[in-house]
């Protein structure tokens, strides 16, 4: 009978259980709150800003590894959690589903989902973990999930992706280039083109309209009438991008109309050679965007590994100089808006080279931004030697276009994060920060050295470069050693002092604490006895 | 409830004049510590992230509570001490309520040892103590299911190690069920179809969103049924040795 009875009670309470999980799940999940500081899981104004746009729906779709020890581990409840909350933003254009596998055998790999899309899967194994997008129109993206990658940097390649296949146009860029095309240059047009639409303008008498979202100008090579004319649709409300060239002595390459605005660039900046664009972009962790393989991203170990080190998002991979354009006026009238211009940074000079820094400056305004960029030929010449070029190029233009606060419509936050002034009173960003700079010049004599190698005939000239390589090469190894553990140290003695406070100290007290109560209690009784 | 905390005090005593629990505890807080410095070696991108700790806290609490829980009953069983406690004036609920709470204390005692690595592999600079303090929470009522779990399965065993063993297997099973999906992929939909019904039933989703910081009622609901099931069973069945 007892037995019976238990054996109800225990049936009893399975049913009590299941049902009253059930109707926790149903009533109560919409109970929440974030303890975490982060607003990992609170979509802001950038999720907002991003789906009001959207005019067409995107169906998205989260695909987990096989691979029980998943690339995104953690991570993949926290953003499974942020998009179910993005997705009520505005339910009626944004669907989303996965969160486990979504395929097993080959019929569901994830090209299947997207089959006219084929050559974005190359080197897409079993272990390919992240999101595919896909719009109404049959538009189609893929972000692959690195693990170095932070929810952040997730975040936001999703936001874009979702801006640029939410839209039944796409954003459209101008750019005047002086020169014709070559055939490099038109084919990393037709890589742009999935994202914006350029417009190439050989002759601005012709073609130019100021009512487009960007132009992106050549500064050194225009024309008078033509550089008057932009001023005029810059004083109308014309986003723009200057592309300057201030590595040839007398032709710093800003028109003189920007100077008249309040805007003047040092004599003593230099370009950068585009391996320091491709550095940087690497460092951006930009990566996922241009769908680079594993293999691929192998390739350059320092870089991958200096990647690791970013912290997400936070200026990741600038480097903060004094500014190299001054304000003569605190403020500075265009056309009735302001465009703040002061001596201290809304704006932010970037590089990455200390002997050839790259410039990337942007100016914050109200209503309008210029961004200004050394150099374009750079940025548009060939580099057979750099396996990753046209890609990174696609990627540094897209983020340019992110940060013109006109090709998407980021908010503030989302934006100032790739150009914030970064915080550097944490010492493990400021090592960070020493680090990059090391670990690009040990990319950049590394780049050297392969290519002088890879040259089948070598002349003296050859040999003579290829010993100061190998030497520039060693002494940028030397301070790489140097600076690993001087500024790491402090750092690291504080880790190294928990570790030791964690395996020896609080394990000690527990020991400690369980002798002294034993013998007490021997003592104890020995007394009693 | 009479007896409550005479239970209590009986029942610490108990754990903490032995030597065996400052060892467990100390070996808790060693393993801890030394699989959350794994990371720090290896890669510095997981600093951050607390992703290790969330692995390796339930696996320990795995190991930990059923070697607290389960000489509660079965150790009561086998040195007969039980004729004795079951004749005192004490209510049996007084008894597994006493029983778990002093369970409790040692695993609280236990997380306690892990603070330390907790806040080093969070990086002092950077920690999130909002994230922190949820991930105490969610392993403390974790610790507290498998305590539950650990004491009922004891009551129906007669040797600690069994209970131990017994309950090692079913809280392994609870916990890892929830990867099966991962491992046989998309192929059999109709398992994907009632997994995804019974998909709620399993404690690692919840525990993943607690010490991640996103607290939802329906999870610390779930948590706090969970436990009251099996100490409510764990009752039935001390109940029924009064009866018997």
């Amino acid at each position: 009978m007892a037995r019976s009875y238990a054996l109800l009670s225990y049936v009893t309470l399975i049913c009590i259980f299941v049902i009253g999980v059930y109707i926790s799940d149903r009533f109560t999940s919409i109970y929440h709150s974030d303890t975490t500081s982060h607003s990992f899981y609170r979509p802001g104004d950038m999720e907002k800003n991003v789906l009001d746009q959207m005019q067409i729906p995107v169906e998205l779709h989260f695909v987990v590894s096989d691979n029980p020890v998943h690339i995104l581990g953690s991570r993949r409840e926290a953003l499974m959690i942020w998009l179910e909350q993005v997705r009520l933003l505005r339910p009626q254009v944004l669907k989303w589903r996965g969160g486990r596998s979504q395929h097993g055998g080959q019929e569901n790999h994830p090209s299947k989902l997207l089959p006219h899309d084929r050559e974005v899967f190359d080197g897409v194994n079993s272990d390919f973990e992240g999101f595919i997008l896909r719009n109404q129109l049959g538009n189609s993206r893929v972000i692959p999930v690195r693990k170095a990658e932070s929810i952040t940097q997730i975040k936001q390649a999703l936001m874009m992706a979702l801006e640029q296949l939410g839209r039944l146009q796409k954003p459209q860029l101008q750019l005047f280039i002086g020169a014709s095309l070559s055939e490099y240059q038109d084919r990393l047009m037709a890589k742009l083109s999935p994202f914006v639409e350029p417009i190439i303008l050989r002759d601005i008498n012709q073609d130019f309209t100021p009512n487009i979202p960007l132009m992106m100008v050549q500064a050194g090579s225009l024309p008078e009438n033509i550089s008057q004319r932009i001023h005029h649709a810059v004083v109308e409300g014309l986003p723009l991008m200057i592309l300057v060239d201030p590595s040839l002595p007398g032709e710093v390459g800003l028109p003189p109309w920007v100077e008249n605005e309040g805007i003047k660039l040092r004599q003593d900046i230099y370009p950068a050679s585009s391996t320091s664009f491709s550095a940087w972009i690497r460092h951006r962790d930009y990566t996922s965007k241009v769908m680079k393989s594993h293999d691929e991203l192998s390739i350059h170990p320092f870089i991958i590994e200096g990647a690791r080190l970013l912290p997400p998002w936070q200026g990741a991979g600038l480097f903060e100089y004094p500014p190299t354009a001054t304000g003569i006026e605190p403020l500075v009238k265009i056309s009735g808006s302001a465009m703040l211009v002061s001596k201290k940074p809304p704006y932010t000079v970037t590089a990455l080279d200390p002997q050839r820094q790259a410039l990337v400056l942007r100016l914050k305004g109200h209503t309008k931004n210029i961004l200004m960029m050394a150099n374009i030929d750079h940025l548009l010449q060939p580099n057979q030697n750099n396996l990753y070029d046209m890609n990174i190029q696609v990627a540094f233009l897209l983020q340019l276009l992110s940060m013109s606060d006109v090709a998407f419509s980021w908010s503030d936050d989302g934006m100032d994060r790739g150009f914030a002034t970064q915080d550097k009173t944490h010492s493990p960003s400021l090592w960070n920060d020493r680090w990059r700079v090391v670990a690009t010049r040990l990319l950049q004599e590394h780049d050297r050295l392969l290519h002088l190698y890879s040259k089948t005939v070598k002349t003296e000239q050859d040999n003579q470069l290829i010993k100061q390589t190998q030497q520039a090469f060693e002494l940028a190894l030397q301070e790489a050693e140097r600076i690993w553990p001087s500024t790491d140290r402090s750092h690291d003695r504080q880790n190294i002092g928990m570790v030791v406070l964690q395996i020896m100290v609080a394990p000690s007290l527990f020991i400690l604490v369980g002798a002294i109560a034993i013998s007490y209690r021997r003592l104890r009784r020995r007394d009693v006895l | 409830m009479t007896g409550f905390m005479v239970v209590l005090q009986r029942e610490c005593m108990a754990y903490f004049s032995s030597p065996v629990i400052y060892f467990l505890l100390a070996c808790f807080a060693i393993t801890h510590g030394f699989f959350v410095l794994i990371p720090h070696v290896t890669t510095l991108a997981s600093w951050q992230e607390l992703g290790n700790i969330s692995l390796i806290m339930p696996t320990l609490l795995m190991l930990f509570v059923p070697a607290v829980g389960m000489r509660s009953w079965a150790q009561e069983r086998h040195t007969g001490s039980i004729e004795l406690l079951l004749t005192l004036p004490i209510d049996p609920e007084a008894a597994v309520l006493g029983k778990f709470f002093a369970g409790l204390i040692t695993i609280m005692l236990a997380l306690a040892g892990t603070i330390p690595s907790v806040l080093m592999s969070t990086d002092v600079l950077f920690a999130d103590l909002g994230r922190v303090f949820a991930l105490y929470v969610g392993a403390l009522l974790l610790g507290g299911c498998f305590l539950a779990v650990s004491m009922m399965i004891s009551a129906l065993t007669s040797t600690p190690w069994l209970a131990y063993v017994l309950t090692l297997i079913f809280l392994i099973i609870c916990w890892f069920v929830v990867y099966i999906p991962y491992l046989i992929g998309n192929n059999a939909p109709v398992f994907m179809g009632v997994f995804s019904l019974v998909d709620g039933l399993f404690m690692a989703p919840r525990y993943a969103r607690m010490h991640m910081g996103f607290w939802i009622l329906s999870d610390f609901l779930f948590f706090i049924l969970f436990l009251t099931c099996w100490l409510w069973a764990c009752m039935i069945a001390v109940r029924r040795w009064v009866e018997e």
